[in-house]
C-alpha cells in the first residue's frame, strides 16, 4: 500500500523533460546541488516542456459514468449510512458505517448501541481502511494457485471426508465467536463431522478472568464489569481505558463517573497498580508502579488487609507486605473498598490464573459480586482459552487432528507456543484457512479460502447478555471472497448464503424471545436499521464463590523464564492491539498515548535504570531468555512510570507475513531504511516470559516520536506554562486567567460574529488519550501517512494531535509522573497570528469565527506554520501520492486532497458544518445544537468533546462558556482562540491518611 | 471583509484590461424582434390576465413585478402556480411566502391551458434584463448560446492587446538603443507573443480554468435539444438528485429505459444511441457491465466544491449556470465557471444586501462555503 512515494525522483513528475533534465544534472555533477550553468538548463527544460505540449489549455478530460440501475434511495453525492458492528475485536462496538456511492468511507460509532453508545477506538474507526488493503487475499487458491470456489469447495469437502472416514479430528481454530448464527453454523459443521472439535482462541484478551472463575466459582463466566456502578476502581494491572476487554464501554462510564465527581459531588476513585506505564495508570487519581511478578503477592496482601479490616481473617494472621508498595498504602486501598460498602470494584489484567483467583476473591468478600461484577449478565466478548490452543497444538503433534480450519486467528504467530505449532502443523494432513487478510498463519495453509472483511458480510453477535449486534454489508465484496460462515456450511453439505443462514438463525431463535414485533420481516427491518436487538435475556443463575482464602503457593508470579536482570512485560498497544491490523498505516502512525512513538515498538525502560545500563534513548538492544533462542534488537526509548528493573514492549508489531505496510515500506525504492530498523520487533516469543538479558549493542534504532518534549515547563527557564491544566476540586479553575488577553495591542480591528460562532469545548476531566480522535479526523480529512522517516523529521500530518505531559514531585520525577493529556487542534483564534503573516490571504476568518485555510491559494511560504504558537498546522512537504487506486477509495470525496507546497489544518470539520446547514436549510429550519458534530467530537468514547454554536444560547458550548474549569491555551498571548479546555480536577487521595 | 474589498478593486482593474478585446467582439447592430412581437399571443393574455396586477419592468403594482420571474423561479413551478395560484398560495412553500408578502390580494387561477400558459413563461423569459442598481444581472443567455464560432473570434482583433503590443515593441526598441540586448530580445519575445494573442490566437488557445465553449463528443448523441426543449422534460425529471444533493449526477440506463423501452424505435435519430444504450441495459446482469461513458461537461477544480441542491432549493433557474441547455443538441459549456463569475453573482446577491427579495437566502462570500 503504498500511500507515500518519497524518494528524489518522485519529487518531480517523472518522464518530463522536466525531471529527466534534473536527474542528468545530479548525475553529471554527482550532487544534488543545481549549479547556474545546471540551474539554466533546468528552466530552459521547463520553457521546452511548456511549448511542446503548447500553451493549449484544454480541459481535462473526464467521464460520468452513471449507474446502470438505481438503487433505491440512492441520491448521488448524498452519504447512506448502515448500522453495523466492528469488526475489529471481539468488544463488538455499534458502528455507523458511512458509505457514499456505495463504499464505505468512514465509520462512527452508534449511539443506540448500548456497550458503546456512540463511541469507537482508533482500531475500529482505522478498520475502513483494510477493507481497501490491496494486500488482503483475493480469492480461493489451493497449493498456491488460484482456483475457483466450486474446485476448493471439492477439494476441501474431499479432505475432510477422508479425515472422517480415517477416524482423524478436524479441528477448527477461531477467535471468540459468539453471534447466534455465527455459532449455529459451527455447530452444523460439527454435527456433519462429528469428530470435529471448535477451539477458541484470543492472542490478547482477559482469557484468565474465565479460568479464575472457573476455580472460584465452579463456572468459566467473564462477568460484565460495571464501572458506572462503582464508586472506587481498583485496577492491577488492567488497561481497560485502553485495550482491555471493553475499553470503548468502560472509557464512557469512567469519564460519566469522574464528571459526576466534579458536578454533584458523587464519589469517584481510581487507583491502579501497573508494570508498565497505561493509559489507564495514567488517568488513575493515583497510580503504584508494581513490577509483574510482585502482582500475585499485591493482590494477596490486599486480600488479607480487606480480611483483618473485616475482622474475618481465618487465621488473624498479618497481611503479607507487599515488596512494593507500603503497607500503610496498602492497607488505605483496602480501607477505602470497604468504605465504599458494594459500590467497589477490583478488576485485574494479568494473565496469571492466580492472580485472578485472588481478585475474585477480593471482590466477592466485599460484596461486589452481583453489582459492580455482574455474573448474571456476563459478557462473552472474549471466551478464547489460551489453555486449549496448547492442547490442540498437543493434538496436532500427536497426530489426532487430520484436517486443521483456521479461521481469523494467527497461532503462528501470535503466541508463543507458535514454534510448536508450526512444527505440529507437519502432522497434520489438510490445512485449511478461513482468513481474509494474509497472516503467518494463511501463508502456511494448504487451502486459503478467504472470508470477507467485516463491512463486506453478514454476521452476528453477542458481546454481552441482553444485546445482540448484527453485521451487516455495506458493499458488495471487492473481491473473490466468501463468508467464512457461508464456508462452513457449503462443507457441512448446507447450501444456504451467509444472509440466508442468518435469517433464519434469527427467525427460529431471537424472534421468538420479542415481542414488539408480530412479523419476522418487521423485526428484521427494526433489528437491522439499529445494528442489532437489545433482548431481555434470563438472568443466568448467580455462582457463589467456593473453596476457602488459602493464600497462593506460590508468593511470585515468576513466568517461564528465570534468568536475566529485568523483568519482562509484553503489552497490547492501543493502536495495534495483538497486531491483527499491522498492515494498517493509519495505525502504524498513530502515536501511542503513552511513548508517542509511531511506525514501531521501542523497548520501554525505566529512567532509573538505563543510566546504569549506559543507555541514552533510541540505543539498539539485544534481548535474550530461556524462552526463545531467538535474539530480539529493539531500540530503547526512556519511559518515566516504569519500575525499576521492568521493560516493557508492546506486541503486534514486526510480523513479517502482514503486507508491505506491517514491515515499514520494505520497498527498496521506497525505503531509505535499514529492513531492521523500519520494521519494528516482534515481541510475542516473550509473551509469558518473566525474566529478560539485556544487552546493549553499541548501535543505535530510530525511534519515530511525534512528541520530542514531555514536560510543561519551558526548557532552560523551567518557566511553568500550564497548558494542559490541572486543578484542585476546591480551586476556582479558570484562575481569573479569561481575558487575560485583553489588555495585547492587536493588530486586528476584532470581528464581529452577527450569526453562528463556531466553538468547541474540551474536557480535560473525560479525555483519556486514546487517540481514537487522531483517527477519526485521519479518516474523515482525508489525511495523509507519511510514513516512519519522515514522522522522525516531525513531518507528520495529523490536523488533531495529543500532546501527552508528564510532571511530578522534586524527588522523584520521572518514577511516579502526573500525566496529564491534551487534544491539541488548531485553535481558530479570533487574534490568529497565522491571518496577519499570510503574505497572498490563503488563510482568513471568515463570518463564524472559522480560521479557513484556502488550499488553492496558498503558495507555502509556512509562515503561518512560524507564527502559530499552538503548532498546529502542516505541510505538505511532497505528494503523498496515492498511487494504487484500492485504498483511495477510502477518501473522503467531500475533502480536498492537498498538493505539494500547501499548508493544512483543522477545519472544524467545515464540510460537516456546510452539511448540517444544508440539511437543516433543506428542511426549512435553523441548525440546531448538536446537527452539527466534527470527527473527533463524535468518536469520544468519553464524550469529551462539545462542539457547537456559542451564539445560541441553548446550545451546550455556550453552556460550557462559563464553566468555572474553563480556560484557554496560552490566553496571555491574546490570540482568542474558539477552542475552551476544561481543566482536569484532581482528587488528590494520598491512600495513606485513612 | 476588508479583503474583499481591496481584491475587488484590482480585479476592476484586470477587467478593464481584459474587457479591452472584448470590445470588438459587441455586435452592436444586432436587432431582435421585441417579445410582443415575438409572442403576440401571451401578450394578449398578459393584457388580458396579468396586467391588472403585474407589470413586467415597470415595478410592483398589486403583486410582484414579473421581469426577470423565469430567473427566480423554476419553469416547472410556474407551470403548477400560474393555473393553480390559490393552492399553491395555501399548500406550497413559495405560494405561501408570496401570500404573506401581497396578503391584500390573491391571485386567482387562470384558465390556461397547459401550451398558453407554456407560452405565457416563455413570452415572460424573453424580456431582457436591465438590472437595477445592486441586482444580479443574469448571462445573457442568448450570446451566451452562440459563442463566436473560432473562425469569428479569429477575425476580432483585441485593441487592448494590440495597443500593449506597440507599448511593448516601443520598448523593446528603446532597450535595443539602449545596448541592452538581452532583456530587448526578451521583450521582443513578449511582442510576438502579445501580438499572436490579440490578433486572434487567443480563440485557438484558451487560459487554463475558462472552460467556456467546451461541447466535447458523447458516446450517445443525446439531445438536450430534444428531451428539455421538444418534449418540455424538467431538467430534475432525469437529474434527480440536483435539489437534494450537491451534485446533480447524470441519470443511470435505468431512467432512460423507462421511457424508451415503450417508444417506438424507428426514429433516424436513435439509430445509433439506442442499440448502445440498450447494450448497456442488458450488460447488467451479466457480470460485464458495459456502462455508458459521458464526456464530462462541466468540471470543477477538485478544491471547489459547488452544492447544486442549496442552488435548485433558493429557486436558481439551471440556466444561469448551464446556459440555455433546451437549445442544445450536444451540450456546450456557456460561462466560464471560474470563482470570479461565481462571486460576481454572489457579491450582488450576498446575504447582507438586503433588497434583494428573490432569494430567501442570500449568497455567501465565504471562502470555506466552497474551498474545503
Amino acid at each position: 500500500m503504498s500511500f507515500l512515494k518519497r524518494n528524489n525522483p518522485h519529487e518531480l513528475p517523472t518522464g518530463s523533460d522536466l525531471s529527466d533534465a534534473l536527474r542528468e544534472a545530479r548525475e553529471e555533477d554527482g550532487a544534488a546541488s543545481l549549479d547556474r550553468r545546471n540551474f539554466m538548463r533546468f528552466l530552459s527544460a521547463s520553457f521546452a516542456a511548456l511549448s511542446a505540449g503548447g500553451c493549449d489549455f484544454q480541459p481535462p478530460r473526464e467521464t460520468i459514468v452513471p449507474r446502470l440501475t438505481e438503487p433505491e434511495h440512492a441520491a448521488t453525492g448524498v452519504a447512506k449510512w448502515y448500522a453495523s458492528t466492528c469488526g475489529a475485536c471481539p468488544a463488538a462496538c455499534g458502528v455507523l458505517a458511512k458509505t457514499r456511492e456505495e463504499r464505505p468511507i468512514k465509520l462512527e460509532g452508534n449511539p443506540d448501541h448500548p456497550l458503546s453508545r456512540g463511541g469507537l477506538c482508533a482500531r475500529g474507526q482505522a478498520s475502513v481502511l483494510d477493507l481497501y488493503d490491496s494486500h488482503r487475499l483475493k480469492g480461493p487458491r489451493a497449493n498456491g494457485e488460484a482456483v475457483s470456489w466450486e474446485k476448493i469447495d471439492a477439494e476441501v469437502q474431499a479432505a475432510l471426508q477422508r479425515t472422517r472416514d480415517k477416524g482423524k479430528q478436524v479441528a477448527l481454530l477461531t477467535p471468540t465467536l459468539n453471534g447466534p448464527a455465527t455459532l449455529s453454523a459451527v455447530e452444523k459443521f460439527k454435527a456433519a463431522y462429528p469428530l470435529a472439535r471448535h477451539v477458541m482462541w484470543d492472542a490478547v484478551g482477559p482469557t484468565a478472568v474465565r479460568e479464575a472463575f472457573r476455580k472460584t466459582h465452579g463456572e468459566a463466566r467473564l462477568p460484565r464489569y460495571r464501572i458506572d456502578r462503582a464508586s472506587v476502581v481498583v485496577g492491577l494491572d488492567a488497561d481497560f481505558l485502553g485495550t482491555w476487554l471493553s475499553p470503548v464501554e468502560f472509557m464512557r462510564e469512567w469519564a460519566d463517573a469522574r464528571v459526576r465527581r466534579v458536578d454533584a459531588d458523587a464519589p469517584f476513585l481510581h487507583l491502579q497498580f501497573e508494570s508498565r506505564l497505561s493509559v489507564t495508570g495514567a488517568n488513575a487519581d493515583r497510580r503504584f508502579a508494581v513490577p509483574p511478578s510482585r502482582m500475585r503477592r499485591l493482590a494477596d496482601a490486599l486480600l488479607h488487609h480487606v480480611l483483618n479490616l473485616k475482622g474475618e481473617s481465618p487465621s488473624g494472621e498479618a497481611a503479607p507486605a507487599s515488596t512494593s508498595v507500603k503497607t500503610e498504602a496498602l492497607e488505605g486501598v483496602a480501607r477505602r473498598l470497604i468504605d465504599a460498602q458494594g459500590t467497589g470494584l477490583v478488576v485485574c489484567g494479568s494473565e496469571d490464573v492466580e492472580t485472578q483467583t485472588i481478585v475474585n476473591r477480593i471482590n466477592t468478600t466485599l460484596g461486589h459480586d452481583g453489582r459492580t461484577v455482574d455474573l448474571k449478565r456476563p459478557s462473552y466478548q472474549f471466551e478464547g482459552s489460551a489453555g486449549e490452543l496448547d492442547a490442540l497444538i498437543r493434538s496436532m503433534k500427536d497426530g489426532e487432528i487430520g484436517a486443521l480450519i483456521v479461521w481469523g486467528c494467527n497461532p503462528a504467530h501470535a503466541t508463543p507456543s507458535r514454534d510448536a505449532f508450526v512444527e505440529a502443523l507437519k502432522n497434520v494432513d489438510w490445512k485449511i484457512s478461513l482468513t481474509g487478510a494474509p497472516d503467518e498463519t494463511t501463508v502456511l495453509m494448504d487451502y486459503q479460502c478467504p472470508d470477507h472483511h467485516a463491512l463486506e458480510a453478514w454476521g452476528d453477535s453477542h458481546p454481552a447478555a441482553g444485546w445482540l449486534g448484527l453485521t451487516q454489508p455495506t458493499l458488495a465484496p471487492l473481491h473473490d471472497t466468501r463468508s467464512a460462515a457461508e464456508s462452513l456450511l457449503r462443507w457441512a453439505g448446507e447450501e444456504l448464503s451467509a444472509y440466508e443462514h442468518l435469517r433464519k438463525t434469527w427467525r427460529e431463535e431471537v424472534f421468538p424471545k420479542q415481542e414488539e414485533h408480530e412479523t419476522f420481516e418487521s423485526f428484521w427491518a427494526a433489528a437491522l436499521k439499529q445494528g442489532g436487538w437489545a433482548l431481555a435475556e434470563e438472568a443466568k443463575a448467580a455462582i457463589p464463590l467456593q473453596g476457602g482464602m488459602q493464600s497462593p503457593v506460590e508468593p511470585e508470579n515468576a513466568g517461564t523464564s528465570s534468568s536475566g536482570d529485568f523483568e519482562f512485560v509484553a503489552y497490547a498497544s492501543p493502536a495495534l492491539f495483538d497486531g491483527r491490523q499491522a498492515n494498517n498505516p493509519w495505525l502504524q502512525e498513530l502515536p501511542d498515548p503513552i511513548t508517542k512513538a509511531t511506525w514501531g515498538n521501542p523497548l520501554l525502560v525505566s529512567p532509573a535504570d538505563a543510566p546504569e545500563l549506559g543507555l541514552e534513548e533510541g540505543a539498539l538492544v539485544r534481548l535474550s531468555s530461556d524462552d526463545t533462542e531467538d535474539e530480539l534488537e529493539a531500540p530503547v526509548l526512556i519511559q518515566p512510570g516504569m519500575p525499576r528493573g521492568v521493560v516493557a514492549g508492546a506486541l503486534g508489531y514486526g510480523r513479517p507475513h502482514a503486507g508491505p505496510v506491517a514491515a515499514n515500506w520494505p520497498e527498496e525504492e521506497f525505503l531509505p531504511l535499514a529492513r531492521d530498523e523500519g520494521n519494528g520487533t516482534d515481541f510475542y516469543p516473550l509473551l509469558n516470559t518473566g525474566r529478560v538479558k539485556i544487552q546493549p549493542t553499541g548501535r543505535s534504532g530510530l525511534i519515530a516520536k511525534t512528541q520530542v518534549y514531555d514536560h510543561q515547563e519551558l526548557p532552560f527557564t523551567g518557566e511553568a506554562r500550564e497548558l494542559a491544566r490541572n486543578v484542585e476540586p476546591a480551586e476556582p479553575a479558570n484562575k481569573g486567567t479569561h481575558g487575560e488577553g485583553d489588555g495585547h495591542a492587536t493588530m486586528w480591528e476584532g470581528h464581529t460574529y452577527d450569526g453562528q460562532k463556531w466553538s468547541m469545548s474540551i474536557d480535560l476531566d473525560r479525555c483519556t488519550g486514546c487517540s481514537a480522535c487522531v483517527i477519526a479526523c485521519q479518516a474523515e480529512n482525508n489525511i495523509p501517512t507519511v510514513g516512519k522517516l519522515e514522522v522522525s523529521r516531525q513531518r507528520e500530518m495529523h490536523w488533531l494531535r495529543l500532546d501527552r505531559y508528564y510532571s511530578g514531585s522534586e524527588a522523584e520525577p520521572d518514577d511516579q509522573p502526573e500525566v496529564s493529556f491534551q487534544p491539541m487542534l488548531c485553535q481558530h483564534c479570533d487574534h490568529a497570528p497565522c491571518e496577519t503573516v499570510c503574505p497572498v490571504l490563503a488563510t482568513v476568518h471568515n463570518d463564524e469565527g472559522l480560521n479557513v485555510q484556502i488550499y488553492n491559494r496558498c503558495i507555502g511560504t509556512r509562515f503561518c506554520a512560524n507564527n502559530c504558537p499552538y503548532k498546529v498546522r502542516r505541510f505538505n512537504w511532497f505528494d503523498y501520492m496515492r498511487e494504487e487506486p484500492l485504498p483511495n477509495l477510502v477518501l473522503n470525496p467531500d475533502v480536498t486532497v492537498r498538493s505539494r507546497g500547501v499548508m493544512e489544518k483543522c477545519t472544524f470539520c467545515v464540510q460537516r458544518i456546510n452539511r448540517g446547514k444544508r440539511e437543516a436549510g433543506a428542511e426549512g429550519r435553523a441548525v440546531a445544537d448538536g446537527d452539527i458534530t466534527p470527527a473527533c467530537a463524535q468518536s469520544c468514547p468519553a464524550r469529551a468533546i462539545v462542539f457547537g454554536d456559542i451564539n445560541d444560547t441553548d446550545s451546550r458550548v455556550h453552556e460550557l462558556k462559563d464553566d468555572p474549569r474553563g480556560y484557554h491555551v496560552l490566553e496571555d498571548l491574546g490570540t482568542k482562540p474558539s477552542v475552551q479546555y476544561l481543566a482536569r480536577v484532581n482528587f488528590e487521595d494520598d491512600v495513606t491518611d485513612a | 471583509m476588508q479583503f474583499f474589498t481591496r481584491r475587488a478593486v484590482s480585479f476592476r482593474i484586470l477587467k478593464f484590461f481584459l474587457a479591452l478585446p472584448l470590445l470588438a467582439s459587441v455586435d452592436a447592430f444586432a436587432t431582435k424582434d421585441s417579445p410582443r412581437d415575438a409572442f403576440p399571443d401571451a401578450a394578449a393574455t398578459f393584457d388580458q390576465q396579468c396586467a391588472v396586477c403585474h407589470t413586467i419592468g415597470g415595478g410592483e403594482k398589486r403583486g410582484p413585478d414579473l421581469l426577470g420571474v423565469t430567473l427566480r423561479r423554476r419553469d416547472n413551478w410556474l407551470m403548477g402556480y400560474i393555473p393553480n395560484a390559490p393552492e399553491y398560495q395555501e399548500n406550497d412553500p413559495l405560494g405561501r411566502e408570496l401570500a404573506e408578502e401581497y396578503p391584500d390580494v390573491q391571485m386567482p387561477s387562470l384558465p390556461l391551458s397547459e401550451e398558453e400558459t407554456r407560452e405565457l413563461i416563455r413570452f415572460l423569459d424573453s424580456f431582457e434584463i436591465e438590472p437595477p442598481e445592486g441586482a444580479y444581472a443574469p448571462p445573457e443567455p442568448d450570446k451566451a448560446a452562440t459563442p463566436p464560432s473560432p473562425v469569428e473570434e479569429a477575425a476580432m482583433i483585441s485593441p487592448g492587446g494590440l495597443i500593449a503590443t506597440v507599448l511593448l515593441l516601443g520598448l523593446g526598441l528603446g532597450l535595443w538603443k539602449m545596448k541592452r540586448p538581452t532583456p530587448a530580445k526578451l521583450t521582443m519575445v513578449l511582442v510576438l507573443a502579445a501580438g499572436y494573442w490579440s490578433l486572434g490566437g487567443r480563440s485557438v488557445h484558451t487560459l487554463p480554468g475558462n472552460d467556456r465553449g467546451h461541447s466535447p463528443e458523447q458516446p450517445i448523441a443525446f439531445s438536450h435539444k430534444v428531451h428539455a426543449g421538444d418534449l418540455g422534460m424538467d431538467c430534475l425529471s432525469c437529474h434527480a438528485g440536483a435539489d437534494r444533493s450537491p451534485v446533480a449526477a447524470i441519470p443511470a440506463v435505468e431512467n432512460c429505459m423507462d421511457c424508451h423501452r415503450t417508444i417506438e424505435s424507428d426514429d433516424e435519430r436513435l439509430k445509433d444511441g439506442l442499440p448502445r444504450m440498450e447494450r448497456a441495459w442488458a450488460s447488467r446482469k451479466n457480470g460485464e457491465p458495459e456502462p455508458i461513458r459521458w464526456a464530462r461537461v462541466h468540471n470543477l477544480p477538485d478544491h471547489a466544491h459547488f452544492d447544486h441542491g442549496v442552488h435548485v432549493r433558493n429557486n436558481m433557474s439551471c440556466a444561469v449556470c448551464h446556459g440555455p441547455v433546451e437549445t442544445m443538441d450536444r451540450v456546450r459549456q456557456t460561462e466560464s465557471l471560474s470563482m470570479g463569475w461565481c462571486l460576481d453573482c454572489h457579491r450582488q446577491t450576498s446575504r447582507n444586501q438586503t433588497n434583494m427579495k428573490w432569494r430567501t437566502v442570500g449568497a455567501t462570500e465565504d471562502c470555506a462555503a466552497c474551498h474545503f
